[in-house]
């Protein structure tokens, strides 16, 4: 077996075989399903406030499906234009007024005036009603098209619904544009969990080649191994270690949910996975079914795929850096100073993504942040749930492929020499003078 | 010669480390590298291990120019070791042989012939931590020579051990010489250079000042000083011309003195006059040791 294979087989079985990596692979599936599943729950045993909506369709085509449920009652208007009855639905006893004003696949078709935020259920209920009633008539008009049945399939592969909600100001002035939607929550939820999985791993490249110079066990291997290869074998080793944990975290998930939606539904679950589970019972049946029909318009091969590369590439680029620092330094205070540059943009990133994301998620700054390589990784996950242009993403992945090729190349340049440094707390000149090195 | 270093320069921003340094060491002998802090002997070890390289000037491993290739010939001990401690003893061990190259199988038939040598056999599956200092030393010790080096470089070996196991260490070493291992032996300890190495180069401000066979580098470097035991009193001795005496104790009329020729006195002339003066019972040559020797250069 080549050294760095043996490297980093140390690094993966001495952490996984921790106690602490137990516990978090643990831990941290049964926050989030109580995070995901919480509102659901509190939902199902609170009473049921039902949202009385007044619906003004101008097309007269979409109105028709829209069924009451026990949250929902809707109000057709025919007699009134938006315009007017936009001032006046409060007073009508409406909590929101839904206007259509064409075909609901462009947005600015559809808007939600309402003077709270509605509940996430009852936005994605109605997208996923109209969205389902737009692909039904695709396919009533597919003999008129005279399309092939592909281009069919995928016309309707395609279709989303998104509805703005244009939200009321308290002053009655302007209204204010929000997009409260379940991209923006999986957006969120992905980028906080980049931001984590980047941070603890970072974290873990920082006390692991610390430690290697606590133990002074690093010039015992820096003599047997060339030390691109210590660097490389350590950061890959627990990158590994990271996926390891990432798919512990998915399969409990999934254990999770099924569990849970077995015994929330009336229909106990058959098959062990919930996506199999859900697609066996009648929508909206139970918890499992309505977070997965939320999920259901969001190009979801898409986000985990784009989730998998940048949350790889933003670790390899901080993990290189992680490495480089710790190199040179032997106890944790010494690299406080270092550490922050580092730190400061994963925080701006987050600061980013919760201050902007919330409200726009293709707003300048979030543009930005998704380029910027050292934010990129947070802020474009943010985003991509919200649907981005082909050429961002593909420039955004140059980009951040470009800087952890830098990154790499000159820690790999700081570390060769900083393993070897003793006795000095190192600073950033140092380290810029250590990659000039020969 | 195992090693020849020839006009080997490295410089680091803005201070010499190597400069101009020359150095052979023959195979099969224990050759100690002496200076003071400073004087650039960690930084020549680091580039015969491959780890850093030097600027300029040639490094020779039996007669070919040295490459990374040549580093599973060579098992180093630096001065800054240690272990890592959360794991256990044992496998830790198997992981540093394999990085030097050992199957996982040689590494255990190995090492348990060493831990066992050693008596540290049972601590084959306690954690490192739960060793005294004493026992991780002998384990990297162990591990340092475990893939039989035909170069060994022992940087400060004996700090952080107590005299017995010093001492089983240096046979340790000896051992490995008999059995046709080079030693390059990086020391402060001069009592340990006079017991254990052939031959010496000191280094001295980026250079070597001083190197050679221990044993002609202390005749080279003697200057007529004399310890001597006969029956009599000091006043005997100054029948003998030309003769300082360092000091003198005399018990039940025997006296123990030391003794300064004045000029390049041999023994053998020393000792004609003195048997015609006194009653002689002991006679011997003061060597410098290497301390005062390593003084004398460094002080320079």
């Amino acid at each position: 077996m080549s050294k760095i294979g043996l490297i980093i087989e140390r690094e993966y079985m001495t952490r996984v075989r921790k106690k602490s990596f137990i516990i978090v692979s643990l831990l941290m599936p049964i926050a989030l399903l109580t995070m995901m599943l919480l509102p659901t729950i509190i939902m199902e045993f609170s009473s049921v406030t039902t949202q009385r909506i007044a619906v003004v369709d101008e097309t007269q085509n979409y109105q028709s499906v829209l069924a009451n449920t026990e949250e929902i009652e809707y109000t057709l208007i025919s007699d009134e234009t938006a315009e007017s009855l936009r001032n006046s639905y409060q007073a009508k006893g409406f909590d929101a007024m839904l206007h259509i004003s064409g075909i609901p696949t462009d947005k600015n078709n559809i808007h939600i005036f309402s003077e709270k935020t509605l509940p996430i259920e009852i936005t994605s209920n109605m997208e996923r009603t109209l969205r389902d009633k737009v692909k039904r008539d695709m396919i009533n008009e597919y003999s008129a098209l005279g399309t092939g049945i592909d281009s069919l399939f995928n016309a309707v592969n395609n279709v989303s619904v998104k509805i703005t909600t244009m939200k009321e100001s308290a002053e009655g002035g302007e209204a204010v544009e929000n997009h409260a939607g379940v991209g923006i929550i999986v957006g969120l939820v992905a980028a906080m969990l980049i931001y984590f999985i980047i941070l603890m791993s970072g974290v873990q490249v920082f006390t692991g080649v610390m430690e290697e110079k606590q133990n002074r066990i690093m010039e015992v291997l820096a003599s047997a191994v060339k030390p691109i290869e210590l660097m490389l074998g350590k950061i890959i080793g627990i990158a590994l270690v990271t996926l390891t944990q990432i798919a512990i975290w998915i399969i409990l998930i999934g254990i999770g949910s099924a569990v849970v939606g077995a015994s929330f539904g009336p229909q106990a679950a058959v098959s062990a996975t919930a996506e199999v589970a859900a697609a066996n019972m009648p929508e909206g049946n139970n918890i499992v079914t309505s977070v997965l029909n939320m999920l259901n318009g969001l190009n979801m091969p898409l986000i985990v795929s784009m989730f998998v590369i940048y949350c790889l590439f933003g670790y390899l680029l901080y993990a290189s850096l992680y490495a480089a620092i710790a190199a040179g330094c032997e106890q944790q205070s010494d690299a406080q100073q270092l550490q922050t540059p580092i730190i400061l943009p994963i925080i701006i990133a987050i600061v980013i993504v919760s201050s902007f994301g919330m409200k726009d998620p293709n707003c300048g700054a979030m543009f930005w942040g998704s380029m910027i390589p050292f934010t990129s990784p947070i802020v474009m996950l943010a985003r991509i749930p919200n649907g981005v242009e082909v050429w961002e993403l593909v420039l955004s992945l140059v980009i951040l492929l470009g800087s952890f090729l830098f990154t790499t190349w000159f820690a790999a340049k700081v570390y060769r020499i900083g393993i070897l440094m003793y006795g000095k707390k190192p600073t950033f000149k140092d380290l810029i003078k250590w990659a000039k090195m020969k | 010669m195992l090693i020849e270093a020839k006009g080997i320069v490295k410089a680091y921003s803005g201070h010499v480390a190597l400069d101009g340094l020359n150095m052979e060491v023959a195979e099969g002998s224990v050759h100690g590298l002496l200076g003071p802090n400073g004087a650039g002997k960690t930084t020549f070890i680091r580039i015969l291990n491959q780890m850093t390289q030097q600027d300029a000037g040639e490094l020779l491993f039996d007669g070919h120019v040295m490459t990374s290739a040549d580093i599973a010939q060579v098992g180093y001990l630096p001065e800054e070791r240690g272990l890592y401690k959360k794991m256990k003893v044992g496998e830790e061990a198997i992981y540093l042989a394999q990085l030097r190259g050992l199957s996982k199988h040689d590494a255990k038939v190995r090492l348990k012939y060493w831990f066992d040598k050693f008596e540290i056999g049972e601590w084959w599956n306690k954690k490192v931590e739960q060793l005294s200092k004493g026992m991780q030393q002998k384990v990297q010790f162990i591990v340092t020579v475990l893939h039989e080096p035909r170069l060994l470089i022992f940087d400060e070996p004996f700090s952080g051990f107590d005299p017995v196991n010093a001492n089983l260490l240096k046979s340790e070493i000896l051992n490995l010489r008999d059995k046709g291992a080079t030693v390059l032996f990086s020391t402060h300890n001069m009592g340990s250079v006079e017991a254990v190495c052939d031959s010496i180069s000191l280094i001295n401000k980026s250079h070597v000042v001083l190197d050679g066979k221990v044993k002609d580098i202390k005749k080279q470097y003697k200057d007529g000083k004399f310890s001597l035991t006969f029956q009599g009193v000091e006043t005997d001795l100054q029948k003998v011309n030309g003769l300082e005496i360092l000091s003198a104790k005399t018990i039940d009329g025997t006296t123990e003195a030391r003794v300064q020729t004045a000029n390049a006195t041999s023994a053998n002339e020393l000792l004609r006059e003195l048997i015609s003066a006194v009653e002689l019972s002991e006679f011997k040559e003061i060597l410098p040791s290497m301390e005062e020797i390593f003084i004398q250069q460094v002080n320079k």
